[in-house]
């Protein structure tokens, strides 16, 4: 069953645990997000839901906590909050943090058992059909079992200049949300639209001139190497194959070789 | 029984094999196929052999500069030659030494690629980003042709970034803009503490030119921001404000010159990729299998559908994505997997059955290599390919070092 985030924080209802946490989410070496972000957080039997305010109609994310472990994170490996915890698989990894260090045992607890989907007695009992939790043991289970909002709205937004930064780190953030600004919309540093670059690479050549004559011809050099490039290796494995035969590997030559019975005969040129 | 099999390869090369008593007449069959294929196989590379070399001929011969030229053979070779580098570069580099049109030294070819007469600025770009040491040692002579001296910054910069056009990897970038700043703050001793605060200056220039003068950038700084920026960089400490100001209204006013794509900007990274070769790849919305013949480079996997076409299918950058192998429970064997780290859908295009340029539809790419070797090889190159978001972590390294108090 996807995970659906389109309930409103007052349809969800009060949830087995809630209340207001700093998350940050850790997108590629999560070197670009180091801002957290104020989230109400309602955790509802196996699923976290967070919203930016309570009255949102729609949850800007949900985990499916059963994919996923809690464990604490130590000063070494976040250095911007005391007392943060995080929901991870081998994929994902989100980072959580209350204003008051207390709560962190509480939610490491809710959310610990709801990920190896215990469920407390006097809790009603859940609705939802319960996945069992071995299945996402080392598996990376990432997309299936989380689902955020995509646009990412945190880009052009100022971050709060909270108390403790120093004037040195926020001129840091800044060069950073340069670079990210131009990131996101697929620039390299000195404004080449990759996107579009990658797009004409892919389509075939325009308007006869001279000069994408040239570039045709190019083209085909590169076509025509990359084809012997081929031709050599596959003659290489021939050889290979002849020079230490034994029935073993001719089997397997040929369920290889019948399974690609196309392998050999390229489109001609 | 003793069964031998005897062939000629295009070296004339003979082997004789010994095979075991239980050869069945299907496998028999199956002998001779790959000894059929295989002289196939030799016949036709001598046919691609000869292609190529009339194909690069009269890719040679096209163009030639006025009737002069078709007169002297040294003004046609140093047409040759330049036509060879455009299209890849090392190798144009190589035979106009080869034919003494240059001297096999980082002066000369330094020399020849800043007047840069008839050469494509991309490839240019891309001699000057490779890393060995004699290319190492041309882009040093190449900037040292630049004559900074009583330049503001960036003046410099726009005469710098008009003599080639930038690369795409971060590697790369970094080298240049090294010896750019060590170029510029030895031409002007006193207008900067050290080199990193030149570079780091320098970055957050070129961002900002591209963050104010590209319109689907929306966020444009205004100047206290570019002034905020900056603090602390000089050693610790801050550059004059009049500096900053007078930079930031010199890109205001007037946008840098960036040389223009010509249209085969990519096309370069096909010759000298860092791995290739067949894989089967998994469809995204469809489970099937289809070979491909992929290329890695420049932190991207380009894949072809046929050897033979001229352009890829698809391409898939290598940004936010990890590999990692995939237990061989699978339909098929050896297999790895792109998984994204970021957004749920990999960012990717590919052609469509119509000819049209589309979004990839991926969570996650599943390939499989014919052996375990070759999937081995696939996950190590495209994961030295990934170095997570290595442009950012190499400009706050350098930021930090600028900010520290010496």
């Amino acid at each position: 069953m996807p995970l659906d985030r389109r309930i409103s924080c007052k349809d969800l209802g009060k949830g087995d645990c809630e209340g207001w946490l700093f998350k940050h989410r850790d997108k590629g070496g999560g070197r670009l997000s180091k801002k957290w972000k104020k989230r109400w957080f309602v955790l509802k039997h196996y699923d976290l839901f967070y919203y930016k305010q309570q009255e949102d109609q729609k949850a800007e994310g949900v985990i499916h906590l059963p994919a996923f472990q809690v464990s604490p994170v130590n000063a070494t490996e976040l250095r911007t909050k005391k007392d943060a915890f995080k929901i991870h698989n081998a994929g994902t990894t989100f980072y959580l943090a209350s204003d008051r260090p207390h709560d962190r045992s509480k939610w490491m607890n809710k959310l610990g058992l709801a990920s190896i989907t215990f469920r407390d007695k006097n809790t009603e009992p859940g609705t939802m059909q319960r996945p069992d939790p071995s299945r996402f043991k080392g598996t990376d289970a990432s997309n299936e079992y989380f689902s955020e909002s995509s646009d990412d709205e945190d880009v052009d937004v100022v971050p709060n200049p909270s108390k403790g930064h120093d004037a040195r780190n926020d001129s840091q953030d800044d060069l950073t949300k340069l670079y990210r600004n131009l990131q996101t919309h697929d620039l390299s540093i000195d404004g080449k639209d990759r996107n579009e670059l990658r797009r004409r690479t892919l389509s075939q050549g325009g308007e006869d001139t001279l000069f994408s004559l040239g570039i045709d011809k190019i083209k085909k050099i590169n076509s025509l190497q990359r084809t012997l490039k081929a031709k050599e290796k596959e003659l290489q494995e021939l050889e290979d194959l002849m020079a230490k035969m034994t029935p073993e590997k001719l089997k397997q030559f040929k369920e290889h070789h019948l399974d690609h019975g196309s392998a050999s005969h390229n489109k001609s040129a | 029984m003793k069964f031998v099999c005897q062939y000629r390869g295009a070296h004339s090369q003979s082997c004789v094999v010994t095979c075991l008593p239980d050869l069945t007449i299907a496998e028999q069959e199956l002998l001779a196929n790959i000894r059929e294929r295989k002289r196939k196989l030799i016949q036709e590379i001598q046919q691609l052999k000869d292609e190529i070399a009339d194909v690069t001929s009269e890719m040679e011969e096209m163009d030639i500069p006025d009737d002069s030229g078709k007169n002297n053979p040294r003004t046609k070779q140093m047409s040759i030659g330049k036509k060879k580098f455009n299209m890849d570069p090392k190798k144009g580099i190589e035979y106009l030494i080869e034919h003494g049109l240059l001297q096999n030294t980082p002066q000369d070819v330094a020399q020849f690629l800043y007047q840069g007469e008839g050469l494509n600025k991309t490839a240019i770009g891309d001699y000057l980003g490779e890393k060995n040491d004699f290319n190492i040692d041309v882009l040093k002579a190449f900037v040292n042709l630049h004559e900074f001296t009583d330049m503001i910054l960036v003046q410099a910069l726009r005469q710098f970034l008009w003599s080639f056009r930038l690369p795409g990897e971060a590697q790369k970038i970094d080298r240049m803009m090294e010896c750019f700043a060590e170029r510029y703050c030895e031409s002007n001793p006193g207008v900067f503490t050290s080199t990193d605060t030149c570079y780091v200056l320098s970055f957050a220039i070129i961002m900002l030119n591209t963050s104010l003068h590209n319109p689907s950038v929306k966020d444009k700084p205004a100047v206290d921001r570019f002034i905020a920026m900056n603090r602390g960089i000089n050693d610790g400490g801050d550059l004059p404000e009049q500096l900053l100001i007078s930079l930031y209204e010199s890109i205001k006013k007037e946008p840098f010159k960036i040389p223009e794509d010509d249209g085969n900007d990519l096309m370069h990274t096909f010759f000298n990729p860092d791995k290739e070769g067949w894989l089967w790849k998994q469809g995204g919305r469809f489970k099937n299998w289809k070979r491909r013949w992929f290329i890695l480079n420049d932190n991207c996997l380009y894949y072809f559908q046929f050897t033979t076409d001229k352009e890829p299918k698809g391409i898939i950058p290598l940004e936010n994505i990890q590999v990692k192998e995939v237990p061989d429970k699978s339909s098929k064997p050896n297999c790895f997997e792109l998984y994204s780290t970021g957004q749920d859908i990999i960012k990717a295009c590919k052609v469509d059955k119509e000819g049209k340029v589309v979004e990839g539809k991926h969570n996650v790419y599943r390939m499989s290599a014919s052996t375990e070797e070759e999937k081995e090889e696939w996950i190590k190159c495209v994961k030295s390919c990934i170095s997570e978001n290595p442009f950012y972590d190499m400009l706050s390294a350098r930021r930090k070092k600028a900010a520290q108090p010496k």
